[in-house]
């Protein structure tokens, strides 16, 4: 008995000691914790924002942000929240901003958001607009990761055309793959392809019920007809995921991966955690391009804080460190200070944008009912 | 009179506890079941799904519990019981031993590398490979546990009667101690059946892909939010607790065919060749399997260690181009954070969920009732993703205000279960002469319990705590979802480090769990030599 009460008093004081510190400035950061260099860069953020403006960053790491919407669509309208700053986009933003969960009005509620980039088109994230419920963190541009001499021996450097890759494809059957939809990346390089192919990029604008979707995206599954035989396991299975994909690269296994950050090769090469040989491509002659972004829970009493965390976030400072090849190596979404390295004004394909949201579910379907079995 | 309403109302309180999570999962599971008209059976590869996941559970349960019979009988045929050689593979968390697992077997992986005109690897991801993993980290765990529920079996005794009406040891032991054993082991077989139908972590990295198996698939649907995944994951919650239904009635039937082929041997000894033949191929599968799994643990434990230190280490090289301790130094601090946090949750859970299990166990003899186990262990038939889920719709948090009493809970309660079926099978064939000695000397129960039955039940009491421990070490899902990332344990952040894509900062954190396990797992083992020697002297 007396060790249950020395374990629960070792427990409860350092349940205690935990909250009395959290008060009341601790942000709890829901954010994806699979990358070793945003991880580093957020403990980084941790220490300046402690030393600057006495916030405790939480990092709370998840394996999918989905499981902090699941937490935010779980807590009743009353309830206080228990995320006080989130790092999304896409579907899981149209969940959450549709669910009525995200503070509003954050670009005039964030002095910073004042430097944000006028070139980049960040009001709308996957089609939706985003009224204000969110402030970019970051670039994402959609590349395909290949080993440098693959491409060197079709004397391709910087873009591979559809044609292109098929012909790879041919040449090298078994190496190549792409993450099975409707994973992440899987169903950006349907809609990067899709882009390619079909015969009118701009109908993708639209809603997929303003169309007829049969006849638009015929081209798309005529391509992976052709493709499929030729690729890794004669594209009877795909990689779960991007992350797993490169793994495969990484393991030798294949020959190409994918990302969404533009100066992910050099950075995570220079970390060693990228085979030397590797090197990104535009697929086609653009690049799907979107922004990653950061929120704040309607229901988060600790706004104030996180809305500091933010500005913070878009500072000169922060912006230039997380650009920095040697940690993170994402893309300024501010314009960049004139002291700024050259190395931080990052190359980026030319690029269009994500289809209208309503197209996501409707190329996930028809794959899997074209290619699950 | 006193006394009595004592254990009732700690019995309520117990009971209640219990039953409460399941009052909040129907307030928040949803009833959408996969009728013959249901959306799930429009889900493209859902047949190809639900096959592969029947296949999975039936191969992986029926050779892991061949494996682990084999190896339990060689040891107590010879009456040379092992103790620590199958424990690296049983304590190494599931993620963790698949990971450096695949990473040199796989092609192009570290032994393909070193021999590269070698066949016969393993595919990187396929249902073989699922199958393999899924054995050999379910066999060392049906023979320590196995070992633990032997002892409790007069198995010697048996044997030595045996020969003394001239059947020999082999014999003796397939056709009157096994029945009895592998009676013994029914829950835990349950355990393991139901595991291997509903694992996520290992099918998504080692399983077929196009399509998943059914759990991963109802995991990625549980995690998007359109109305026709959330659907379909509704209606694969049931699916998946079917499944389990019929992995359990495969492990009831495994054991009643089994025993009923026994019974057909039963004066019919076979021919002293045939009988020679058997024992010597027994001793030779168990020595092969336990140098094996020896083997494959050792090469796996220094994989991943290897892994966490190695910079740079691309196909085709056999070694990375720098070693550094780059990885544990700088999330020192972290570490430290998780590893007490971990730590302190493993133990509360344990001591709690040990205490409540001795206890309603107790109740059970002294009222002279049983209850049911399917009662106790319905944790075990449910999806752990489906019931979180569940309970964060419902008014769970609202009654368990603290994100750390919720996740305290939701630890014990999984422990619980897990911790009854290794406890029970014990505790019920412990003779409780002593006990009732004890209470006609004058004392009290639990001081009774204390002095006559305790020493008695060490073993199982040892077991039941390191499995609640352990149980309690592994949990992702309610940690996170519950605990609403405020308390972080090594578990999750190995998980969330474990989605990107790289594995030196996962083998960090996979190595110190496997540590922590391995630590507990000796710790049993030790109390348990001792408790041999004071016996003996």
């Amino acid at each position: 008995m007396l060790f249950i009460a020395l374990l629960q008093l070792v427990l409860v004081s350092r349940v205690q000691a935990q909250q009395t510190s959290a008060e009341p400035q601790t942000v709890f950061f829901y954010a994806w914790g699979g990358s070793e260099s945003v991880n580093d860069y957020l403990r980084w953020a941790q220490t300046q924002l402690k030393t600057r403006h006495g916030i405790e960053l939480q990092h709370v790491k998840v394996a999918d942000i989905a499981e902090a919407v699941t937490i935010l669509l779980a807590e009743g309208e009353q309830q206080t929240s228990n995320i006080d700053l989130l790092w999304i986009n896409g579907e899981n933003f149209k969940v959450l901003k549709d669910a009525g969960k995200l503070l509003p009005d954050l670009p005039e509620r964030v002095p910073n958001s004042a430097l944000l980039r006028d070139d980049l088109n960040w009001q709308t994230d996957f089609g939706v607009a985003v009224d204000g419920q969110e402030l970019p963190w970051g670039i994402a541009q959609f590349q395909l990761i290949f080993r440098a001499p693959l491409l060197a021996d079709h004397s391709l450097t910087n873009r591979v055309a559809v044609e292109d890759l098929l012909a790879l494809a041919k040449r090298h059957p078994g190496r190549l793959s792409y993450p099975k939809p409707p994973a992440f990346h899987g169903t950006t390089w349907l809609k990067a392809l899709a882009h390619e192919l079909v015969h009118a990029p701009e109908l993708l604008q639209q809603p997929p019920h303003k169309v007829n979707t049969a006849q638009v995206l015929q081209p798309l599954w005529d391509y992976l007809d052709q493709l499929h035989p030729y690729l890794w396991r004669q594209g009877r299975e795909f990689p779960g995921s991007a992350e797993q994909q490169r793994q495969l690269f990484n393991h030798g296994t294949l020959d190409n991966a994918v990302t969404f950050n533009p100066n992910e090769i050099p950075a995570l090469q220079q970390q060693l955690r990228l085979t030397p040989a590797a090197t990104a491509v535009s697929l086609g002659s653009s690049a799907l391009t979107n922004f990653h972004y950061l929120a704040i829970p309607r229901a988060s009493d600790n706004s104030a804080a996180a809305l500091t965390v933010i500005n913070f976030m878009l500072s000169e400072a922060a912006q230039q460190r997380k650009a920095e090849l040697n940690g993170w190596g994402d893309p300024m979404v501010i314009r960049a200070p004139t002291s700024a390295k050259p190395s931080l004004h990052a190359p980026l394909f030319p690029s269009h944008p994500e289809p209208h949201v309503e197209w996501t579910a409707v190329l996930e379907q028809e794959w899997l009912r074209r290619y699950q079995r | 009179m006193i006394k009595r309403i004592s254990w009732n109302i700690v019995l309520v309180a117990l009971l209640a506890l219990l039953a409460l999570p399941w009052w909040f999962v129907l307030q928040g599971l949803s009833l959408q079941l996969p009728t013959p008209g249901a959306e799930l059976w429009n889900y493209p590869g859902i047949g190809t799904a639900l096959a592969n996941s029947l296949l999975v559970g039936l191969l992986s349960t029926l050779l892991a519990a061949a494996c682990a019979s084999l190896i339990i009988a060689c040891e107590a045929v010879s009456g040379r019981p092992g103790k620590n050689d199958v424990g690296t593979i049983f304590t190494a968390p599931h993620l963790a031993f698949a990971i450096a697992f695949l990473w040199l077997f796989t092609p192009f992986g570290w032994f393909d590398r070193l021999f590269p005109f070698a066949a016969g690897l393993v595919e990187q991801q396929s249902l073989v490979t699922l199958v393999i993993i899924l054995v050999l980290k379910e066999t060392p765990f049906l023979v320590v546990l196995g070992r633990q529920q032997l002892m409790q079996l007069p198995y010697q005794q048996w044997l030595l009667q045996g020969q003394a009406l001239g059947t020999d040891r082999t014999r003796s032991w397939w056709l009157v101690v096994f029945p009895a054993w592998l009676r013994a082991m029914r829950l835990i077989l349950f355990a393991v059946a139901i595991y291997s139908v509903a694992v996520v972590d290992l099918a998504q990295i080692a399983g077929p892909l196009n399509p998943p198996l059914l759990a991963p698939l109802l995991v990625g649907w549980q995690l998007q939010f359109d109305p026709l995944s959330q659907l379909l994951a509704q209606q694969a919650t049931w699916l998946l607790i079917a499944l389990g239904g019929v992995m359990v009635s495969w492990v009831v039937i495994q054991e009643w065919g089994l025993v009923r082929l026994l019974k057909l041997r039963i004066g019919r000894p076979p021919s002293r060749a045939l009988i020679k033949a058997l024992s010597g191929f027994s001793l030779y599968f168990s020595s092969a399997t336990r140098l094996l799994f020896i083997l494959i643990s050792a090469l796996t434990l220094a994989a991943l260690l290897a892994l966490s230190l190695g910079y740079g280490w691309f196909y085709p090289d056999l070694l990375p181009l720098e070693w550094q301790l780059k990885s544990w130094l700088d999330n020192a601090d972290l570490i430290l954070q998780l590893s007490l946090n971990t730590l302190g949750l493993g133990l509360l859970t344990a001591v709690i969920a040990t205490a409540s299990i001795i206890w309603l166990r107790e109740w059970q003899r002294l009222n002279q009732r049983e209850l049911p186990d399917l009662w106790l262990l319905l944790a075990l038939f449910v999806p752990q993703l489906s019931l979180v889920i569940a309970w964060l719709g419902s008014d769970w948090s609202a009654l368990l205000r603290s994100n750390h009493l919720s996740v305290l809970v939701a630890h014990s309660w999984f422990s619980f279960a897990y911790g009854y079926l290794v406890y029970a099978p014990t505790e019920r064939n412990t003779t409780q002469s002593h006990l009732l000695t004890g209470r006609s000397l004058g004392y009290g129960y639990w001081r009774s319990w204390w002095h006559f039955k305790r020493p008695l039940m060490h073993s199982g009491i040892g077991y039941c705590f390191m499995v609640t421990f352990l149980v309690s070490v592994a949990q992702y899902v309610p940690t996170l979802l519950l605990g609403a990332g405020r308390l972080p344990t090594l578990t999750t952040e190995l998980v969330a480090v474990s989605s990107g894509g790289e594995w030196r900062l996962p083998a960090v954190y996979a190595t110190l769990l496997w540590f922590i396990a391995f630590v507990a797992l000796m710790l049993v083992q030790l109390t348990r030599s001792k408790q041999n020697l004071a016996r003996e002297s």
